[in-house]
């Protein structure tokens, strides 16, 4: 623990350190918003990197493949192409239009305050959206690094990233991300390398949950044991509860003559109070190959190709979540049961969150909305488009998303292998998939653990600190300067910048701690949707429809921001993971809103702008 | 056609985005439309979801390169008719 907490600080102390020395280099509003607009291009390249490769990438990602496999995949096949977008249609205009925030952009051809007021709005809420999942990774990371509390590793990223913000602004947000982007890329590839090194076994890692299989008979003739009648919501169930020779409750899932055991947890407000029965407890980590495809117990080290051949081939335990409705008061069981599952159906879609895609209509709907946000949402995000403010010029814009995206792309390849390894390593914690590329790590030794948890808490560091200057400028340069009209001087706007970057960081913190329990990379799924349905129609039809008005790029800008924010909080998982009400309730009908959300901010940019501009022409023809 | 270097150089961006637009597209109504597909293994160890996967995180980067070639060829006939 101490090399692990030491390796961690000094990670923290370079950052910090770093931030400080350049603070004295932002005084104007031009450093601390937009870093003089002179950050070489392959820095800028590789900060993007930094900036984009979030919690949801690194931990939620990864925990998604190591328990719904290739679903979680999909999202990393999302990330990334959205940066075909950023290239191909959004870097050079934004770098010619705007000047510091994306409402700069967006009304460079109007003089607005109705765009302005919508922008910095809309750029408000997708960072906080995008803030929460971030926190969220932040309180577990540290959760499984020092053991500390969920609210302590959020209380500890939110009052370093507001330290990094409000010293230097665009410049230390830009070195910290460009040091974190680099390693990222670097140490991912090192752990891939060792996965691959490591190859499958049928052999679970010490400490691993696998669970036993007995026949009913068996199980309940053992000594000293004996079933407990199933009540409350037990009673109907497939499952069998035994107290044990130690007086300690095991629960078993009944398939036909066979009895599996599984793991089980006790909540009782939203709060863990036991887990397999004991007060206190904790679950154990799961995750094996059950069998390797040509009847071998260990592969020894596979290329990247041989890896996923044997996965392919392979069958993999993995543990389904299933909650128990129970009577008694206001606890509430969640077990999971182990599921030998084929290595064919981890490595395509349908297996998780997608599970029901090739038969419900919804979920086809669902998968196709996501896949649509994640493809328009990045070039729609605040805290990507202000990084094309840091460069010189147009081609600098361009050359540093090329760079961008060959460093994303080669880390969200990785996340591939990582999250595999990390599935058959008995590094899963149920309670926690956003820890198995860490708990993965810990696996090969605690040094490597302690430098992948530093990397992913500079990750987490690099993209809040993007996050709180998007949305630090959107409330000092749009709203107090541009919007309400506040006079003030470059001094003046720094200081405010600084000041609004101190309360986003708060709300950010509370936030965090707010929704601990969601996945990281489900949350960013939100944030993409709502940035892809406010910013992208308007950004769009603003750079290749000459009849866009202010009035039709106000109204695209929020009626996409609050239709599909209202989606996402309507839809069945905010009712499930949200309010802990029935997600039968729901009135969407199904989760992701882009589908719908995104064509209705198009329509209402056109729509209102013919309206608008015939008015205009009308007046005009009339004196 | 259009002599505009800036103009020029948009169209030949919407074009390699068309074309991605193509490949991800084909994609997400492959596994909508016929998921089983997705198990194929056309070659190699891996089924078609791994690889159209990895082709859709490697395109970004060739059509990238396409383009900065295409830019770049762009300058030099721009500066050998002396066009501003």
């Amino acid at each position: 623990m101490t090399a692990t907490l030491s390796i961690f600080l000094f990670f923290v102390a370079v950052v910090l350190g770093i931030s400080f020395w350049l603070g004295s280099r932002a005084k104007s509003a031009q450093g601390y918003f937009a870093a003089h607009g002179q950050i070489p291009w392959f820095v800028n390249g590789i900060a993007f990197a930094g900036d984009y490769l979030s919690a949801a990438s690194f931990l939620g990602i990864c925990g998604m493949i190591a328990t719904a496999g290739y679903d979680g995949f999909l999202y990393s096949i999302g990330f990334l192409a959205g940066w075909v977008v950023a290239l191909f249609v959004v870097a050079e205009p934004m770098k010619r239009l705007g000047r510091f925030t994306f409402a700069d952009a967006l009304d460079s051809r109007f003089d607005s305050r109705g765009i302005k007021l919508a922008a910095a709005t809309s750029a408000l809420v997708i960072s906080i959206f995008y803030l929460i999942p971030q926190m969220v990774g932040a309180g577990s990371l540290i959760g499984a690094l020092l053991g500390w509390e969920h609210w302590a590793g959020v209380l500890i990223v939110g009052t370093v990233v507001i330290l990094i913000v409000a010293t230097a602004g665009m410049v230390s947000t830009t070195w910290v991300q460009f040091i974190k982007g680099s390693l990222l890329v670097v140490f991912c590839t090192i752990l891939t390398a060792m996965i691959l090194g490591r190859g499958l076994t049928t052999t679970a890692p010490e400490g691993t949950f696998t669970g036993r299989t007995l026949s009913v008979a068996e199980a309940a003739q053992r000594p000293g044991v004996r079933e407990i009648a199933a009540e409350n919501g037990w009673a109907g169930t497939p499952y069998v509860r035994f107290s044990e020779a130690d007086g300690v409750t095991s629960v078993w899932r009944r398939d036909g003559d066979t009895l599996r055991e599984c793991q089980w947890t006790t909540t009782r407000a939203k709060l863990q109070v036991a887990a397999n029965g004991v007060a206190g407890g904790a679950l154990k980590p799961v995750g094996h190959v059950a069998a390797l495809g040509d009847g071998r117990e260990s592969t020894g080290p596979l290329s990247p190709g041989g890896y996923l051949d044997a996965v392919h081939d392979a069958t993999v335990v993995r543990w389904i979540k299933d909650k128990v409705p129970v009577s008694d008061g206001d606890a509430v069981h969640t077990v999971w049961y182990p599921q030998a599952t084929p290595g064919s159906a981890v490595l395509r879609p349908g297996l998780g969150l997608f599970a029901g895609i090739d038969s419900d209509w919804y979920k086809k709907l669902n998968f196709i909305s996501l896949m649509l946000a994640l493809f328009c949402g990045t070039a729609s995000l605040p805290h990507i488009l202000i990084r094309y403010y840091t460069v010189k010029d147009a081609a600098g814009a361009r050359k540093s998303t090329v760079v961008g995206i060959a460093a994303i792309g080669a880390f969200y390849v990785l996340t591939l292998f990582i999250g595999l390894g990390a599935m058959t390593s008995g590094t899963v914690n149920l309670a926690d998939s956003n820890q198995a590329a860490p708990y993965l790590a810990k696996g090969f030794n605690e040094i490597l653990f302690a430098v992948i948890s530093a990397i992913a808490f500079t990750t987490i560091l690099g993209t809040v600190s993007g996050l709180i200057m998007a949305a630090s400028g959107a409330v000092a340069h749009d709203l107090m300067a541009n919007v309400i009209g506040v006079k003030m001087d470059d001094h003046g706007k720094v200081r405010a910048g600084k000041v609004a970057a101190i309360v986003v960081g708060v709300i950010a913190m509370a936030l965090g701690i707010a929704f601990k329990s969601l996945n990281v990379s489900f949350l960013v799924g939100w944030a993409f949707a709502i940035a892809a349905s406010a910013n992208l129609p308007s950004l769009a039809l603003l750079l290749f429809w000459r009849g866009t008005t202010k009035q039709g790029i106000t109204w695209g800008v929020v009626v996409g921001m609050v239709a599909s924010l209202a989606w996402v909080l309507l839809s069945a998982d905010a009712y499930k993971d949200v309010y802990g009400l029935d997600p039968a309730r729901a009135l969407m009908p199904f989760n992701q809103p882009g589908i719908v959300t995104i064509p209705l901010g198009f329509l209402t940019v056109i729509v209102v702008s013919l309206l608008t501009r015939s008015r205009m022409a009308t007046t005009r023809v009339v004196p | 056609m259009t002599t505009d270097p800036q103009v020029r150089d948009a169209r030949r961006g919407l074009v390699l985005f068309a074309c991605y637009l193509a490949l991800y597209a084909g994609f997400v109504v492959v596994a909508v439309a016929a998921p089983t597909a997705m198990a194929w293994r056309p070659f190699g160890g891996a089924n078609l979801a791994v690889w159209y996967g990895m082709a859709l995180i490697v395109a970004p980067l060739v059509l990238a390169a396409i383009y900065l070639v295409w830019l770049r060829q762009g300058v030099q006939q721009t500066e050998g008719t002396g066009a501003p």
